[in-house]
């Protein structure tokens, strides 16, 4: 496609009329030889001048031409196919299949290449895969569709984003996730999530995720995580169209497997252990039992008596708590191109509710994509695109105020109202069905970019262009605690009831890149392609914050209304700046052997004086093996191409933008200013530094019905920016240091089959494996490991996030006390933290992932599948041992396992001997780390496409109607308990770490929709 | 072909353009080397250094090991409550180790630190009561953190030999330092080298929330008073006092003594010395550890012991300032409510206080007492009592029942402020708890552990283990 959108700009119309002066229409229908079906943007063009079209979506055209013209035919896909124009007018066309190879399109986001063309490993991924999802973020539609693009998603939230780790985690204390790069436009690390949830799939033409060297070396100190390189609908692909879309849909929590205990079970269990419930010491005052009394004190019939009453108002929380949201989304898009100009315009709105009250999603993005060629040399493009994301978020932490601890928290004999009308408040002192209305939070991002460019053609091949991008991200959020609420009786002044917080953030940012590129030839065997660009962005990010009290409405909650300030009102400001030159070259010999060689310098303002430039390099090779001459009798083989590629690149994300200087900051003490000193110097402080290397081969056979890639990486991260511990007598936590090394090596490999393929039906399967290794290999000196939330090491010799935990050994059969290994291996029953000991190979990075599918058409109806896997990680499961308590949560509802605890001596593989004393904690042991496989059954679309026959006949171009589902199922293979889908802990909790450990987050939900695309 | 010169002109310019944006310098910092050019630097950097003692788990601290909390959680105050959020349960069962242990440290280092930095640069300023005054509260403050971290993680000065060890002291603001420990006595000296310096020239009044002569002088006879000298407790503790007195500072009668723990004393009469100034707007709930507010009343974390809360007679004043009664989803508790809050404000926001006239009084009848001088002893000790009850009836014990009697007023004085474990460790005494538990009337759940004799290695806690990774030349504490 952007091809021809390149090719458009050099339609010289006005000569056409001089030349031809006995023309006459040409009318016909082009159609696929592999399936017998019209193929609609097909370009159509004469042969020797640049006048052309395109086919129409019944893959028809028709095209003023010469009597004895030659046309030329050509799209992506299939083999370009020339014809002269017969005398009847008429000329029909059967366009045979191409190779992927030679057709399809990769976008490097400086410039785009055609794939073979290209020798580094870049992943494409096309717009039909991730358009029409009930899911509203575009990193998380990712998952399973890119070999080695592990993608994460934090939890259920709506709006949540993904955790996207390309071929490993290749980074300690900086960034891990890649660069977004959409239309050119580089958008700053920080707010690249923002943009992945406000850009509107449906607007996406191409995903290319730059994975290896010589792909990501173009983007030097910022390309070490790989680049994801997004590019938007432009409207040069097909005739004028308007479009829109609906969706609705519900969204529910998927169902876990925790059995909890009902009513009967949990009081059996509290009589057990001897904990009298305030339920019961309400029922026993209000009977006149003598104060004080205790479960244990009760007669048997007196405690069934009021075990009963208990039982009788027995409910399930889950019930009362969780909702199903709905989900409604309307698009509309209007598109096409008109002489010289391409245009593409899109409004959406999202709405997706969650599966409590009080979190929910709303969308709004809008979309320009405008090009035109304003003279023959010189053409201008400009893409906008604004969207609003407003999110009602709960609260996510490990107490009762976040709603999903809550459902299972909360005891069963436990009512939701007092006989009063009141919330009860339980055993966790707090009502969240209360908290849900009266502390709302709303968090408002509106973001978007705009991106302007002028190019000029002064030459055949040269093309210089200048290209302005802006990026915006406005983000503003506001907590109210009610006046009168609960929480604020907990926190609040009660001479000043209400808090009101509102605080946010500006990040502006732009990006100016003058690049040229020039394309020649020597002789016919020599291809050269050379790039050059000179860069400059900068970066302001601004925020504030405002907290006040005394609010005299629950309803009005601007800080207008408020009576006095609670907490310091602050406002912050900082800015980075990165210039940078950039060359590079490709040199083809016959397109049979590839090389390309890059070099880019970068300085940025992030780094220490002494270190602040650095250079990045990379180079590839390629060798297209089916284009020699000994191959041409191998038929079944179609392409087979070798290529290998070597480079650094850079990290400099996820650090603060003054992280060299040594600073004396501000603050204050009884309302007086304060200074003390808060940063150590660094003057050296610099990139962390990544070498890769890549080889693999693609190959396409049995007449390019089987395609795929498989590629051997290794990645190399040295001087990694590392957040350098200090010893704390120096008034010092710690210092950023260039300093440790790690590695990630690894397989990619991924398969696509046309199984059937003929004129009705069409069945494809695709897949994809990664198969990664991470080592650390070395801290600093004397460094010997780094704990990582007190679960896991960061430590030479093993894989990152390795857990170090005290091995579990069972119950002393005898006494039912709780037994572990010490650190010499010798069984005691006294736990020490400090017997914690690595546990090589368990570490939440999985060994493989990946995903597959399968899709088939028959007519207008179309199936597609889509499956997502991973296996070998482990996650530190706190949601089983706080569900599964050795006694010490009595006080709240427990899994019906922890029935299964140590009674009478010979009792074996059973939970300790419950105790509720407070001295008898659930320790943290390797008993709760489990093994987190699972395969996905991520989502199935069924649509079909109402006939043309039908749909013309009332002037509508086409309608297709369609149902989702998305996470329809879950295999999990090793009885994980809980959803083995692991992103976040718990974000309140700072438990950031993909799959470390569980603790009450947003569960991952299920969505069911129908849709309709309607195309006037 | 002209405007690709023009374009090509552009893009030079823009290259020139270019360098002079890679520096970069914050809006909320300034280099360190610039920190320290006018009296007014060196006002807020003094300031900084109070700001400190505001750490999360230093004086500002509130339910994962504070100042306010936790020497009375390890000590026989207390009794775990059943209904609270059980905070602080690893102190209150003795089970630290050095991955979750009080993490006091940072904290008083990051003070040293700042301390250090005016002492450093007091070259900037010219000769004269500021520069004196600067210095004299640099070195208190230095003397006061270094003091906090041998009574947290160090033996007793009255228990150890010449060998065991103390804390770093440090004196240097490298921050590439790797300091072993100080000898535990050798740490003290510096302490009290550090406050005999600052009492010579420290100002007598500093206003509010700062430290100031008599308030050096009273912490001065409190490490004394650690130390065994007793002579020397009476000298500075007679200094503080006639200091104190001569700015105005009075002994609270029981009418007005309720005051101090809502922050309503009079500043100029109060008889705090020196209190860490908690505004809130600062919001920092120091007194969270102890209890929460809640819609169904309080909820306490910890319950007043039963044995101690009968120790306060119905006259005492401090009964009902200490302690309050709540009702919690059916059970009736004590609970600690002297950092409930100010009468409006928000719940547990109060400031610390410090030190207090109360205390130097103890100071000195103690140290009198041991220096059988027991008509002083016993006239400090009527002093507070007559200041303390509703009906004064002064006593007239002498011997070990005077001593013991201190000792006793000394456990309701100071209950809740951070002084209980040390003063059991600076006696070498064994924790006893009763076997009460966590309900009013004494019913309810007693403590696990029952009982540390007095040379058990539990009353030196373990230094945080981010310390050991860091820092070669550190030891742990024995046992752990």
């Amino acid at each position: 496609m952007k091809k021809l959108l390149l090719s458009g700009f050099y339609i010289l119309v006005f000569a056409l009329t001089q030349v031809f002066a006995q023309n006459s229409t040409i009318n016909g229908t082009v159609r696929g030889k592999d399936d017998g079906l019209p193929v609609p943007g097909v370009s159509v063009k004469i042969k020797g001048s640049s006048a052309g079209t395109q086919t129409n979506t019944n893959g028809q055209y028709s095209i003023t031409a010469p009597p004895t013209a030659v046309l030329t035919f050509s799209f992506i896909g299939y083999l370009p196919q020339e014809a002269t124009v017969p005398a009847n007018g008429v000329l029909n066309v059967v366009l045979e299949l191409s190779s992927k190879e030679l057709s399809e399109v990769v976008v490097t986001g400086y410039q785009t290449k055609t794939r073979v063309s290209n020798s580094s490993s870049i992943s494409t991924v096309a717009a039909k895969e991730i358009a029409n999802k009930p899911i509203p973020g575009i990193d998380n539609l990712l998952q399973g569709k890119a070999a080695g693009v592990q993608i994460t998603t934090e939890n259920g939230r709506p709006g949540a984003n993904a955790f996207i780790r390309i071929r490993g985690t290749g980074s300690v204390n900086a960034g891990q996730q890649p660069l977004l790069v959409v239309d050119g436009v580089q958008i700053p690390d920080d707010i690249s999530p923002q943009f992945y949830n406000t850009l509107n799939a449906n607007d996406v033409q191409n995903i290319s995720i730059l994975k290896d060297a010589a792909a990501a070396a173009l983007y030097g100190a910022r390309g070490s995580n790989g680049v994801i390189v997004i590019t938007t609908k432009t409207g040069a692909e097909s005739e004028s169209h308007i479009t829109y879309s609906f969706q609705y849909g519900t969204n529910r929590k998927i169902p876990d497997n925790f059995q909890m205990m009902n009513g009967a079970q949990k009081l059996q269990y509290e009589y057990e252990l001897g904990y009298t419930n305030s339920d019961l010491i309400n029922y026993l005052n209000n009977n006149k039992f003598p104060s004080g009394t205790q479960v244990t004190d009760l007669t048997p019939t007196q405690r069934q008596t009021a075990f009963n009453n208990l039982i009788s108002q027995s409910h399930n929380w889950q019930d009362n708590i969780l909702r199903s949201g709905k989900i409604t989304q309307h698009q509309l898009t209007i598109s096409g191109h008109e002489a010289k100009t391409n245009y593409y315009l899109s409004f959406e709105k999202y709405q997706q509710d969650g599966i409590v009250v009080g979190s929910d999603l709303n969308r709004y993005t809008g979309k320009v994509n405008l090009s035109t060629q304003v003279k023959p040399w010189f053409s201008i493009s400009n893409n906008l695109s604004l969207g609003q994301r407003s999110t009602n978020e709960t609260r996510d932490l490990y107490n009762a105020q976040n709603p999903f601890y809550a459902i299972y928290a909360y005891n069963p004999y436990e009512k939701v109202f007092n006989t009063d009308g009141t919330y009860n408040l339980t055993s966790q002192g707090f009502p969240i069905l209360e908290a849900l209305k009266n502390n709302p939070e709303l968090n408002k991002y509106l973001n978007g970019y705009n991106t302007t460019t002028l190019d000029v053609h002064p030459l055949k091949g040269l093309s210089i262009s200048t290209q302005i991008g802006m990026t915006l991200n406005d983000y503003t959020r506001s907590y109210f605690i009610k006046p009168g609420s609960i929480l604020n009786q907990y926190v609040g002044d009660p001479a000043a009831p209400g808090i009101k917080t509102d605080n946010g953030s500006r990040e502006f940012g732009y990006d100016w890149i003058n690049k040229a590129i020039y394309k020649f030839d020597i002789g016919g065997d020599h291809h050269f392609n050379l790039l050059a660009v000179q860069e400059f962005q900068k970066d302001q990010f601004n925020s504030y914050s405002l907290s006040s009290k005394g609010y005299p409405n629950p309803n009005l909650s601007t800080q207008n209304n408020s009576a006095a300030n609670s907490g310091s009102n602050s406002t912050t400001q900082s800015i980075y700046t990165i210039a940078s030159l950039l060359g590079e070259a490709d040199y083809n010999y016959k397109s049979k052997y590839f090389i390309t060689g890059s070099i880019r310098r970068d300085g940025s303002s992030r780094f220490g004086v002494n270190n602040r430039y650095g250079n990045f390099y990379a180079t590839s090779l390629g060798w297209l093996i089916t284009a020699e001459d000994f191959m041409k009798n191998v038929n079944w083989l179609n392409v087979l191409k070798l290529r290998a590629s070597i480079g650094n690149t850079g990290n400099f994300s996820g650090i603060n933008n003054y992280q060299s200087l040594g600073l004396y900051g501000f603050g204050k003490y009884n309302n007086q200013s304060t200074a003390i000193p808060t940063q150590i110097p660094n003057p050296d402080l610099t990139w962390e530094k990544k070498l890769k290397r890549d080889i693999g081969f693609d190959y396409e056979i049995l007449d390019h019905r089987i395609s795929g890639t498989l590629e051997y990486y290794n990645e190399s991260t040295t001087a990694l920016l590392f957040q350098l511990p200090v010893s704390q007598t120096t008034g010092f936590a710690s210092v950023f240091k260039n300093v440790g090394a790690l590695y990630n090596r690894g397989i990619d490999a991924s398969l696509n089959a046309e199984i059937i393929r003929n004129h009705g039906i069409r069945w494809t399967v695709y897949g994809n494996i990664n198969y990664n290794q991470n080592k650390v290999t070395k801290l600093y000196n004397g460094g010997n490991e780094i704990a990582s939330n007190n679960l896991g090491v960061i430590k030479p010799g093993y894989s990152i996030y390795t857990y170090k935990l005290v091995k579990y050994a069972g119950v002393n059969p005898q006494t039912g006390a709780a037994r572990f290994y010490d650190k010499n291996g010798v069984i005691t029953e006294t736990y020490s933290g400090s017997d914690a000991v690595v546990l090589p190979g368990k570490s939440p990075n999985p060994k493989l992932f990946g995903g597959y599918g399968t899709s088939l058409s028959y007519k207008g109806i179309e199936l597609s599948a889509d499956f997502t896997y991973s296996s070998g990680g482990y996650t530190y499961n706190n949601n089983f041992q706080i569900l599964d308590s050795w006694g010490e949560n009595v006080f709240q509802n427990q899994s019906t396992l922890a029935l299964n605890y140590w009674k009478k001596p010979g009792d074996v593989n059973v939970l300790p001997k419950a105790s509720q004393a407070s001295a008898d904690q659930t320790y943290t042991t390797d008993y709760y780390l489990q093994k987190d496989n699972y395969i996905r059954f991520k989502s199935l679309q069924l649509a079909y496409t109402i006939p043309k026959n039908f749909t013309q006949k009332i002037k509508i171009a086409s309608i297709r109607v369609f149902v989702t589902g998305e996470n329809l199922l879950t295999i999990n293979p090793k009885h994980f308990f809980g959803d083995p889908e692991v992103g976040i802990g718990s974000a309140e909790g700072g438990l950031l770490i993909p799959g470390q450990t569980t603790l009450f987050s947003y569960p991952n939900t299920r969505q069911f929709t129908f849709g309709v695309n309607v195309t006037f | 072909m002209k405007k690709i010169n023009i374009y090509v002109l552009l893009l030079l310019l823009t290259l020139a353009g270019c360098k002079k944006e890679l520096t970069q310098n914050p809006s909320n910092a300034i280099p360190s080397g610039s920190a320290f050019n006018t009296p007014a630097d060196f006002t807020n950097a003094i300031l900084g250094v109070y700001s400190s003692l505001e750490g999360q788990f230093y004086y500002g601290g509130q339910d994962g090991g504070s100042m306010a909390t936790t020497p009375d959680v390890l000590s026989d105050n207390l009794i775990l409550n059943q209904q609270g959020r059980k905070s602080e349960q690893v102190f209150y069962n003795f089970k630290y180790v050095s991955t979750g242990t009080w993490d006091l440290w940072p904290n008083a280092y990051a003070l040293v630190l700042r301390s250090n930095y005016i002492i450093q640069n007091l070259g900037h300023l010219a000769n004269g009561d500021f520069k004196n005054n600067a210095q004299g509260e640099a070195l208190a403050l230095r003397a006061l953190a270094h003091f906090d971290l041998l009574r947290v993680y160090a033996k007793s000065y009255t228990s150890a030999t010449d060998a065991d060890l103390g804390v770093p002291y440090v004196t240097s603001i490298d921050p590439s330092l790797l300091p072993a420990r100080t000898p535990d006595k050798k740490a003290y000296d510096l302490v009290v080298a550090d406050l005999i310096q600052a009492q010579s020239l420290i100002a007598a009044d500093n206003g509010v929330g700062r430290l100031n002569k008599a308030a050096v002088e009273a912490l001065l006879s409190r490490v004394y008073l650690y130390r065994g000298e007793w002579q020397n407790c009476v000298t500075a503790a007679t200094a503080s006092i006639n200091d104190a007195i001569a700015n105005g500072h009075v002994l609270a009668n029981p009418a007005n003594f309720g005051s101090i723990w809502l922050d309503a004393d009079d500043p100029a009469t109060t008889e705090v010395l020196f209190r860490v100034k908690i505004l809130d707007a600062d919001n920092i709930p120091i007194g969270v550890g102890y209890e929460q507010a809640s819609p169904s009343g309080v909820k306490p974390e910890y319950s007043v012991d039963f044995a101690l809360f009968n120790l306060y007679t119905a006259t005492d004043v401090r009964k009902t300032a200490y302690i309050g009664q709540t009702t919690f989803n059916g059970v009736n508790y004590n609970f600690v409510k002297k950092y409930f809050g100010r009468a409006a404000g928000n719940a547990n926001v109060v400031d610390f206080k410090v030190i207090r006239l109360g205390e130097v009084y103890l100071n000195r009848a103690e140290a009198l007492s041991n220096l059988n001088i027991s008509a002083g002893a016993l006239a400090d000790l009527n002093t507070l009592r007559s200041n303390r009850y509703t009906n004064s009836v002064s006593g007239t014990e002498t011997g070990t029942t005077l001593s013991d009697a201190i000792l006793v007023q000394r456990r309701l004085e100071l209950a809740f402020e951070g002084a209980r474990f040390f003063d059991i460790k600076r006696l070498n005494q064994a924790l006893n708890r009763s076997s009460f538990g966590d309900n009013a009337d004494g019913t309810g759940i007693p403590a696990t552990t029952g009982s540390i004799p007095a040379s058990s290695y539990l009353f030196a806690l373990p230094l945080p283990q981010d310390e050991l990774n860091t820092n070669k030349n550190i030891v742990q504490n024995p046992d752990y």
